[in-house]
């Protein structure tokens, strides 16, 4: 059955057992970043093998075993967003966030001016010991801020997509995505400090 | 020439580096000069970078910056779904 699929010399497909070994944990990464669940990513995980198992003859070997394995787990990882993000309420408390959004979207023009970088952004993210300050800031912000900023900003998806996933307006993902860049901004200043400073 | 309109709303719907090169140069010079959208602006583009780079080094190590992995009985868990799935099948 499995048979005629291409076979890449480093991720045989034709066991799909071995995927755990050599993908588990990338897949695991992927989905931990995206879902901040242990449980939740690690079940997703599993799902995408057992999927990928239906749907092997599908795969062409154009891509990397873990490349089409992850096209797999993203559906996942959203169906897991879709559902969780219901339970959410957009905080709108904030009107000056709407009219700001509202404002910026007729002209182009932000009333909002933040304030510049104390720290080189440029610099830092370029340094190993970056990361893990960016995933704690990042594991602070509420689930609805974060999925907003990472399905837009960190996935690069089309701004219609995120809003039917979430089910927010596009003004509430505009919101959304400035409370995460200034929440990350403050927390992120607040914890790196450059070596030499 | 481009509008903060145009600059912004290029902004806020993809990752300035996927744009054509002229359109990108464009942008970049706009927003480092504009006194009205540029403060804006370069905080969008910074964390476009960081994002990027983020995606970067997660396609290149598969364990997170916290070492955060799978744990032994885990995937030993997963194996033995998978066996069970491709011997039904």
């Amino acid at each position: 059955m499995h048979t005629g699929v291409a076979q890449n010399a480093s991720m045989p497909v034709s066991d799909p057992e071995q995927w755990v070994d050599q993908c588990g944990d990338y897949l695991f990464r992927y989905a931990l970043m995206r879902l901040r669940n242990h449980d939740a990513a690690r079940d997703a995980v599993q799902e995408t093998f057992l999927a990928a198992i239906k749907s092997l003859d599908r795969y062409d070997g154009r891509v990397e075993i873990r490349f089409w394995l992850r096209g797999i787990l993203r559906f996942k990882i959203i169906d897991h967003m879709r559902k969780t993000s219901r339970e959410q309420s957009v905080d709108t408390q904030d009107g000056h966030e709407i009219l700001d959004s509202l404002l910026f979207k007729a002209s182009g023009i932000p009333t909002i001016r933040p304030e510049a970088w104390k720290i080189d952004p440029g610099q830092a993210i370029m340094r190993e010991e970056f990361w893990p300050v960016f995933e704690s800031c990042l594991g602070k912000l509420k689930d609805l801020v974060r999925q907003a900023f990472v399905l837009k900003t960190v996935d690069d998806m089309e701004t219609e997509e995120v809003c039917k996933v979430l089910e927010i307006s596009p003004n509430h993902l505009w919101v959304l995505n400035h409370r995460a860049r200034t929440q990350l901004k403050k927390c992120i200043e607040a914890h790196w400090t450059p070596e030499g400073l | 020439m481009l509008t903060c309109k145009q600059v912004s709303n290029a902004l806020a719907d993809r990752d300035y580096a996927s744009l054509p090169p002229l359109k990108r140069a464009a942008l970049q010079v706009h927003v480092a000069l504009c006194a009205v959208c540029g403060k804006y602006n370069r905080q969008v583009m910074v964390m476009q970078d960081t994002a990027r780079e983020f995606r970067a080094r997660e396609e290149k190590s598969p364990v997170d910056a916290h070492g955060n992995v799978l744990a032994g009985h885990e995937k030993q868990a997963i194996k033995e779904a998978i066996r069970k799935a491709t011997a039904d099948s």
